[in-house]
């Protein structure tokens, strides 16, 4: 065969090719406009149901009738309702959940042995709202795939379980920053009821360094006092990342009885964590300390030095003043340069003749 | 006369072997896709969004007078939705009034902002912050080009993420929940690319996308079923292949410190995107690096770019992006079939110096070598027909499976009229517009060779702000 005819042969081929699969994308984009069609019709009539279901106006065997027409479709709908409601409606949803028998589906879903399966299974039982699914979620913390671990503490968070919170850490306990604010986000996501576990966690201090930063910065989004005296213990621990997460913590907390104690890191040799006591100063409106924000103008890290005068500033007319003072007497040269940066940016001093507004 | 023969069949398989790799790019894009979405969870996005923990993002916008689309696209820019965000404009020397612009639209004040600066720029003679939106800051600076004015605002940055966007850039509302989502599942993860899309035929309120249309034109369609064809299905598959070598400037988030180490984009590239995906490969796919970083696609973060709908702006900017394509390739030429870059250099490379950097100069060739074939009598009329022929379906099949892809995702065209349009384009494409593209990128070879390394005609923007829904 010569190869005029093996280019000829190509072409045609191709081009009857070209020709099915043009057929194929008008056929393909026909079922998906029947599909958007048919999905934006079940929403609209499932939709109104639902809303008049929680509104109490409808019965639970209306919304059942309609939900079964498309199972998939309204276990998405569902959920979606559910996310749109207050955590304290949430269990509204419940009975439409239990009368759908869609426990039992995601239970088997749990023990695929494909992974996307096992993911969808972990997160979807969190949204059912039953209890009975909390077993097989504490077994899911130990499947291999992080993301299913990740899905299961979810939803173990969503259920409300509070006993989960040394698992999950345990289970979740990796490298990495992002990682750990992962977690922080789920266990935060219990809410208050999570506080006894984590402070028997911040007391006991056996953790690693990451379960400890992640207990801190948790304690830091619940804000209870309760946490403060294992907190300021966890100050002086030797990690640097507990260290830091711990006075953030505090700083969050809100407790201006603190600031003495966490004064005490000015000489910490971590920047970062001098840095976040600096700003923690501030937060709490420390102004019996200026005399530690205005030695830490002249540190060497620029950001320690920056947050020292942005402290200052926040501390008010007194705060104000010193570092007005700051920026004409501060015996270090890089702390009259701040002083005056930070005033300019905020318009307390003018930016092309350097006079004091 | 054998060798001519041998010659043209040798383009011919140079032919084939360009669109059998693309066909092969664009399945695995299309894979690549079907496991992204599998591994989608119901409530990833919402968490995302509504999270305090969420890495917060320095959005950085160079513009170099760009008054009459700006503001629409700072609009868009402050509506993402995404936890934390700034945005930085930096005004790369404009004459056209932009700082009266935004400060009409956006009431700015002057202010002192001094930032931690590792990459050398031109001088900034003023940053201003918006007293109406505090995560709006406004830098003016001396004229250095568009890297220049990058490498100024991160200079001026704070947060740990930067995403990149051009000034004639329209993102979808969630593109940075899509983009920042790769940097949350892994730690490895150094820059996220995204999707980039036409703006021509958007309709946009307050740069807010409230319709999805096509382009006008013929040659906007054109681009259009290009931008689906190679800048999304085969980048995907690229990506994978650790050869995704050209991330369009028009939308990337990278981490700050990457950022830095590479150096930010080199002010005197032609194309300074190119040349900093290069480079970012390079440093990224080093096997000598101990902290190894990755480079990874996310197919559903969507920005939409303004394409030129005249003929002289579409000449001025491929030519442009050939001349820069040429000079990244030859600036980095120390990657190539270099096993110490792995796949990024014994495939990525070659790929794109022979079926990118190399393709026009081949395709000339070939024609010149089918017409002294034929009056040489080498070369039957009927063989070079079906040899054109050929080449013509190799073309349609490619982006037909493109657009096939396109319907299953949400970019699909929601008009049977737009779809119509886009299938014609597909077929008119080898018919006169391919061969002009071609003509201009032999013309920026040459004059890449004869030493042009300027920037060429800006494009004229078309305002999107007044466009009615």
């Amino acid at each position: 065969m010569n190869l005029l005819t093996i280019v000829i042969i190509t072409a045609e081929v191709l081009t009857l090719l070209s020709l099915v699969l043009l057929a194929v994308i008008v056929i393909l984009r026909l079922l998906t406009e029947d599909r958007l069609r048919h999905e934006a019709d079940y929403r609209r009539s499932a939709e109104n149901v639902l809303s008049a279901f929680l509104e109490g106006k409808a019965p639970l065997q209306a919304v059942n009738m309609i939900l079964q027409k498309d199972l998939a479709c309204g276990l998405k709908l569902l959920m979606e309702r559910s996310d749109a409601l207050p955590p304290g409606e949430r269990p509204k949803l419940d009975p439409v959940f239990r009368e759908l028998h869609y426990l039992h589906g995601e239970l088997t879903g749990l023990k695929s042995p494909r992974w996307q399966r096992r993911l969808r299974a972990a997160e979807r039982l969190g949204y059912l709202g039953d209890d009975d699914a909390i077993p097989a979620l504490m077994t899911a913390l130990r499947d291999d795939a992080i993301s299913i671990r990740f899905a299961a503490a979810g939803s173990l968070a969503r259920l409300g379980c509070h006993d989960a919170v040394e698992p999950i850490l345990h289970a979740l306990d990796l490298p990495g920053e992002v990682s750990q604010r992962r977690v922080t986000e789920v266990i935060s996501g219990m809410g208050k009821g999570a506080l006894d576990q984590l402070i028997v966690i911040l007391e006991s201090s056996s953790g690693t360094a990451a379960s400890l930063s992640i207990a801190c910065r948790v304690a830091g989004i619940l804000r209870d006092r309760k946490a403060i005296p294992p907190l300021l213990m966890l100050i002086h621990h030797e990690d640097r990342e507990v260290r830091l997460n711990a006075v953030r913590a505090l700083a969050s907390i809100g407790d201006p009885s603190v600031t003495k104690a966490i004064s005490c890191l000015a000489e910490d040799p971590s920047w970062e964590v001098r840095s976040i006591m600096i700003k923690s100063l501030g937060r709490l409106r420390a102004s019996d300390h200026t005399e530690i924000l205005l030695e830490a103008l002249s540190d060497p890290e620029w950001w320690v030095r920056q947050n020292a005068a942005q402290a200052l500033l926040e501390l008010g007319e007194k705060g104000v003043g010193e570092l007005r003072r700051a920026a004409d007497h501060h015996v270090d040269a890089y702390g009259r340069d701040i002083s005056r940066q930070i005033l300019r940016q905020h318009g307390l001093l003018s930016i092309t003749t350097g006079e004091q507004s | 006369m054998t060798t001519i023969r041998i010659l043209l069949w040798v383009i011919l398989a140079y032919y084939i072997a360009l669109h059998a790799i693309y066909l092969l790019l664009v399945l695995l894009g299309a894979l690549q896709i079907r496991r992204y979405r599998r591994a989608i969870t119901f409530a990833e996005f919402r968490q995302i969004a509504d999270s305090r923990l969420s890495m917060p993002v320095s959005l950085i916008i160079p513009s170099f007078n760009e008054k009459e689309i700006i503001a629409s696209t700072i609009l868009n820019a402050l509506n993402l939705n995404y936890p934390e965000f700034e945005v930085i404009v930096v005004s790369d020397g404009s004459d056209d009034e932009t700082i009266e612009v935004l400060s009409e639209h956006f009431n700015l004040r002057r202010i002192e902002r001094i930032g931690r600066r590792k990459i050398d720029t031109k001088e900034v003679v003023a940053v201003y912050e918006s007293e109406d939106h505090p995560n709006l800051l406004v830098v003016d600076k001396v004229n250095g080009r568009r890297a220049d004015a990058i490498n100024a605002g991160v200079a001026l940055s704070r947060y740990p993420l930067l995403c990149v966007i051009d000034a004639d850039c329209l993102l979808e509302k969630d593109a940075l929940l899509h983009m920042a989502r790769p940097f949350l599942r892994d730690s490895r993860v150094g820059a996220v690319a995204g999707v980039v899309r036409p703006s021509n035929g958007l309709s946009v309120v307050d740069g807010e996308i409230l319709h999805k249309g096509l382009p006008r034109t013929l040659l906007g369609m054109n681009q259009e079923v290009e931008y689906a064809r190679s800048f999304q299905w085969a980048r995907i598959g690229l990506a994978r292949l650790k050869s995704m070598l050209c991330i369009s400037g028009a939308l990337v988030l990278i981490r700050k410190h990457l950022f830095e180490a590479v150096g930010g984009p080199w002010p005197l590239a032609i194309t300074d995107d190119i040349e900093f995906t290069m480079r970012l490969n390079r440093h990224l796919h080093d096997r000598r690096k101990k902290d190894q970083q990755k480079l990874v696609f996310a197919p559903d973060a969507v920005c939409y770019t303004e394409i030129p709908e005249k003929l002289s702006q579409y000449a001025s900017q491929r030519n442009r992006w050939q001349r820069g394509t040429l000079q990244a390739l030859i600036r980095n030429r120390g990657m190539l079939f270099n096993p110490r870059y792995g796949m990024t250099g014994l495939f990525g490379m070659p790929f794109f110096l022979t079926f990118e950097g190399l393709a026009a100069v081949v395709e000339l060739s070939a024609w010149i070598l089918m017409v002294v074939s034929l009056i040489m009598g080498i070369a039957t009329t009927w063989e070079i027909l079906a040899m054109i022929w050929l080449a013509y379906i190799l073309g349609v099949f490619l982006s037909l499976s493109a657009v096939l892809l396109t319907e299953a995702t949400v970019l699909r065209t929601a008009r049977w009229r737009d779809f119509w349009r886009l299938i014609l384009a597909i077929f008119l494409d080898n018919l006169g517009f391919h061969q002009f593209h071609l003509l201009v990128r032999v013309i920026a070879t040459a004059q890449y060779i004869l030493g042009r390394r300027d920037l060429g005609k800006a494009m004229e923007r078309n305002s999107i702000e007044p466009r009615a829904a």
